[in-house]
């Protein structure tokens, strides 16, 4: 299951959205908690979110599970925890980041978002 | 002089930064709060056709997108001069209380309950919804089951869950089926069930906050918000009221198209966020505020039998116009059994399932104003088209702004009661960011970006150097 999430109303915030339709997966504004029911179901989950601390069009995976909950309320942790506690079972789950550039209102992806986008579509089909 | 940085506040839609400024003794001096958000989205909207503002507005936000459908297609309706088909009024009532029971069923079970439940002392690293899971899985369950609810409400009545296209300038696109009625039916003894433990459960560690209710923002200020014309609580349609801390009723019935005799909005320096306040007060005398809290302060009544019970119990406890901000968690949990109560009676009403939903017109006003209360307070949207129909002007109004001067100050009383800048200890600075929570802000306008959201708490000396810090 692909689960990208961002607002498409935010520049480069919308390439964690776009993968995931691109990809056939879930498009969500944002994570909210009954999302940990639909995880409990999964096998393996690939969260795509744009990232603000990476360089622009930078590609990182990182492996997550419910120990990396944060405390944000929110989290891919802390929603794989949540359907752990709850649902008794969670997905394993890799969260990939895309460095954004511009998050401003109306902005349109920057060219760094979209290679990176390209870059991470590659990962995600090679990973099969 | 020191100074102390919440940024942002934690569990909340949004960032937002707390600034504790420290006199030379150590106790506060000052605080700000600022609000991040981005403003431009009113630049941004400027030619599109008038009928497109419910589907964009809606993107805004992912946590609220009804709300500000509903703000909007009311702002629509006026620039059509319709009266929306009675079926549709019915049903655009309906998914606003499925919106309200998911979005208050986040605040209380998913933000808020850490602190209410496992105390503002508890372990940092344990005192988030994981915390709260592993003390009371029961508790986590009945969140998910209530947001669920809401949530697939809304998705029986618009199809899709995040940007809904079903609620449209003039009425609705669709209406509702029979089976879907029976559906939500089926559901509602559940949620009602859920609501009833909720508001039992936080009823039973109320008296652990004595000191929190007596310090969290108790500053005597004005609430605003819709009523009807009997003077009870409503949510999708009704006249604005202004009532004071005291009980008087200052202004009542304030139609849409007159907010702005009443409201204007001043621009504070620390904040991209417009400070609205009652007009004939002026800045900052017409200080007031919005939210649950507000909504039972301004009303008569709920209306509805059970919620008019609690708020009965509710005004018995804390008085006819209770100040404190930490009673908005309480208020909270009153509406959410109203707005269960208020879909059982709209879902039994037969004209809900009437097939005539939409009036269609083309431009015959070029202004349209739509006022709300959204779960969070009073939405207001307001447009200026062309002949043609394309947006020249429009302003938004959000509940967080409203409220962006209570909060402001209940931060204030919060931190010179509970922050000792001698001996920091970090439960205190948890509450200054609570008092917030409280409020429950909206600031979800803003970017979701992974990595723009940590959590940092920072303590600086008088020359600027960074003496403690907390990143959460």
């Amino acid at each position: 299951m692909i689960l990208g999430y961002g607002n498409s109303l935010r520049g480069d915030d919308a390439v964690g959205p776009q993968l995931a339709t691109i990809l056939g997966g879930l498009a969500v504004q944002q994570l909210v908690p009954e999302l940990a029911e639909r995880l409990a179901s999964e096998e393996r989950v690939i969260f795509i979110d744009a990232r603000a601390d990476l360089p622009p069009g930078e590609v990182q995976m990182m492996p997550v599970d419910g120990e990396s909950a944060s405390t944000h309320w929110c989290s891919p942790g802390s929603l794989l925890r949540l359907a752990l506690e709850v649902y008794g079972k969670a997905p394993e789950a890799i969260l990939i980041g895309i460095g954004g550039e511009s998050f401003d209102l109306g902005a349109p992806l920057s060219e760094a978002a979209r290679q990176g986008m390209e870059k991470a579509l590659a990962q995600i089909r090679a990973m099969g | 002089m020191k100074r102390i940085t919440i940024d942002p506040v934690t569990r909340i839609e949004g960032h937002a930064k707390i600034t504790i400024h420290l006199g030379d003794d150590g106790k506060v001096a000052r605080t700000q709060f600022h609000v991040t958000q981005i403003r431009g989205f009113e630049k941004f909207t400027e030619g599109r056709p008038f009928y497109e503002m419910p589907g964009i507005t809606s993107r805004v936000c992912g946590i609220c997108p009804i709300s500000h459908l509903l703000a909007s297609s009311k702002a629509c309706d006026a620039i059509l001069a319709v009266r929306i088909p009675k079926a549709a009024a019915l049903l655009r009532e309906l998914v606003h209380y499925a919106q309200f029971v998911q979005s208050h069923a986040l605040s209380f079970f998913h933000l808020s309950s850490p602190d209410l439940l496992l105390g503002f002392d508890s372990d940092i690293a344990k005192r988030n919804v994981i915390g709260v899971i592993e003390k009371h899985p029961e508790l986590a369950r009945d969140g998910i089951e209530l947001r669920k609810f809401g949530q697939h409400a809304i998705e029986i009545l618009c199809k899709e869950r995040v940007h809904p296209s079903w609620i449209v300038p003039g009425g609705m696109k669709e209406p509702l089926s029979a089976a879907g009625r029976s559906e939500m039916l089926a559901g509602l003894p559940q949620a009602k069930e859920i609501a009833r433990r909720a508001l039992a459960l936080f009823k039973s560690v109320l008296d652990r906050f004595d000191e929190e209710i007596k310090n969290f923002g108790t500053a005597p200020m004005m609430s605003a918000g819709l009523v009807d014309r009997s003077g009870a609580v409503a949510l999708y349609d009704g006249g604005l009221r202004f009532r004071d801390a005291e009980g008087a009723v200052v202004e009542d019935q304030i139609p849409a198209e007159d907010y702005a005799t009443y409201i204007a909005e001043a621009s504070a320096k620390d904040s991209y966020m417009k400070s609205p306040y009652f007009r004939p007060r002026g800045f900052p005398a017409g200080i007031y505020r919005v939210g649950p809290l507000a909504r039972l302060s301004v009303a008569d009544r709920c209306g509805t039998p059970e919620a008019d019970k609690e708020l009965a119990e509710f005004r018995e406890r804390f008085g006819r116009t209770p100040r404190s901000s930490f009673l908005y968690h309480y208020a909270r949990l009153i509406e959410a059994l109203y707005a269960l109560e208020r879909m059982e009676v709209l879902l039994q009403d037969p004209r809900i399932l009437d097939t005539h939903v939409r009036a269609r017109a083309g431009v015959n006003a070029l202004e349209g104003i739509g006022v709300i209360e959204a779960p969070r307070g009073t939405l207001i949207h307001h447009y200026k088209v062309n002949e043609d129909g394309g947006i020249v002007w429009a302003n938004l109004i959000v509940a967080t702004g409203h409220n962006a001067l209570a909060i402001a100050g209940s931060v204030e009383e919060t931190a010179k009661h509970f922050v000792d800048g001698g001996k920091l200890q970090e439960g205190m600075l948890n509450r200054v960011s609570a008092v917030v929570r409280a409020y429950d802000p909206c600031l979800s306008c803003s970017t979701h970006a992974g990595g723009a959201t940590p959590v940092a708490v920072e303590l600086r000396a008088p020359d600027g150097s960074l003496l403690d810090e907390a990143r959460t």
